[in-house]
């Protein structure tokens, strides 16, 4: 979709135009439902989040004012949804204590084959959760350790520390 | 020969570069989505709602003509928010704000119900979204401090009268 078209696509869904949301749905899907994948770990619960983005985007369009991209404000919205969703579990998990060997802290949520290749995407899937949560806001997203600490409710060395073990996890998953 | 191990970092890069920006779901999500979207321009608030609203436009509004007024005026202007910047105090309300709204968000609100807390947390996080790209920009003032403060316990105020509402 072109930037005018997506311009219009949007000013006619922020009027109510639901066949014109759909077309931004169709649009933006695919990022939407990468980056809940990647925070929750599990597709089935990646599938409930992106639907609870959209229908969160459209009760929220109304406000959308196009100083950023749509997609940008979207994908802020999407990480914002799923991080609210998991805060709560997320807080148990990430609060960890800073150690010399973080690998110590906690197993990885699934063991892989050991005889299978992985790719970086199945390598994130067998990160503990809260270390996979930074990980995917740091490398994948973007976001400095300060601002993942005040989206998630840790400490900023928290965040350091789980960075380390989670480049530290895939690593070993990535290099066999 | 041997080369230098990479650090993990650098190790992960070429990995990274090469990830998907795009993920398609395995089915298609837009039915369960559209049946959840509700229509605009058909809600009939209910009187308390409407009120609550206009109550906290007011305090916004009447918050933000005080901050306008403290930064432009040159004669000294007294304002109530004068509390030192404390950020895991605003973190703090922010997250129960969040998990109430995200309570609320699996509650039997009737439809017209639930548009009209959604407009009006916009509006909050709208002045919520101001007062912290103020701050951003004057991060020592416990003037906006304090608004930030303000509009956030609006919000979980907001929250709590919502959750009160009876349910369809």
């Amino acid at each position: 979709m072109n930037p005018d078209a997506l311009t219009l696509e949007v000013r006619r869904a922020q009027a109510g135009d639901a066949d014109a949301f759909a077309a931004l749905y169709r649009a933006h899907v695919g990022r939407v439902h990468a980056v809940c994948l990647r925070l929750e770990g599990d597709p089935a619960a990646a599938e409930e989040r992106t639907q609870d983005v959209f229908v969160r985007a459209w009760d929220r369009l109304p406000s959308f004012r196009h100083e950023s991209a749509f997609g940008t404000w979207l994908h802020r919205l999407a990480v914002n949804v799923v991080l609210a969703h998991r805060r709560t579990e997320w807080r148990r998990d990430l609060r960890v204590t800073v150690v010399e060997d973080p690998e110590l802290l906690e197993a990885p949520r699934a063991a892989a084959d050991p005889g299978t290749r992985l790719d970086l995407d199945a390598a994130m899937v067998t990160l503990p959760p809260g270390a996979r949560a930074v990980f995917v806001l740091h490398d994948i997203e973007g976001y400095g350790h300060a601002e993942i600490a005040e989206m998630t409710g840790i400490a900023e060395g928290t965040s350091k520390a789980q960075l380390f073990r989670a480049r530290r996890l895939l690593r070993k998953a990535l290099d066999r | 020969m041997t080369g230098q191990r990479p650090d993990d970092e650098t190790f992960l890069r070429s990995h990274l570069s090469d990830l998907p920006g795009s993920i398609e779901p395995e089915r298609d999500l837009w039915p369960p989505i559209a049946a959840r979207l509700t229509p605009r321009g058909r809600a009939r608030p209910r009187r308390a709602l409407y009120q609550l609203a206009a109550a906290i436009a007011l305090v916004v509004i009447s918050s933000a003509v005080t901050w306008f007024l403290a930064r432009k005026s040159a004669a000294p202007v007294v304002v109530v928010a004068t509390a030192p910047v404390d950020r895991a105090e605003l973190a703090r309300l922010a997250r129960a704000g969040d998990v109430m709204e995200e309570g609320l968000g699996s509650s039997d609100l009737a439809p017209e119900t639930r548009a009209v807390l959604t407009r009006n947390l916009v509006v909050i996080d709208s002045a919520i979204a101001e007062c912290q790209r103020a701050l951003d920009a004057d991060p020592g003032s416990p003037v906006l401090a304090g608004l930030l403060r303000a509009a956030h316990r609006q919000r979980v105020e907001f929250l709590q009268q919502a959750a009160r509402l009876p349910r369809s």
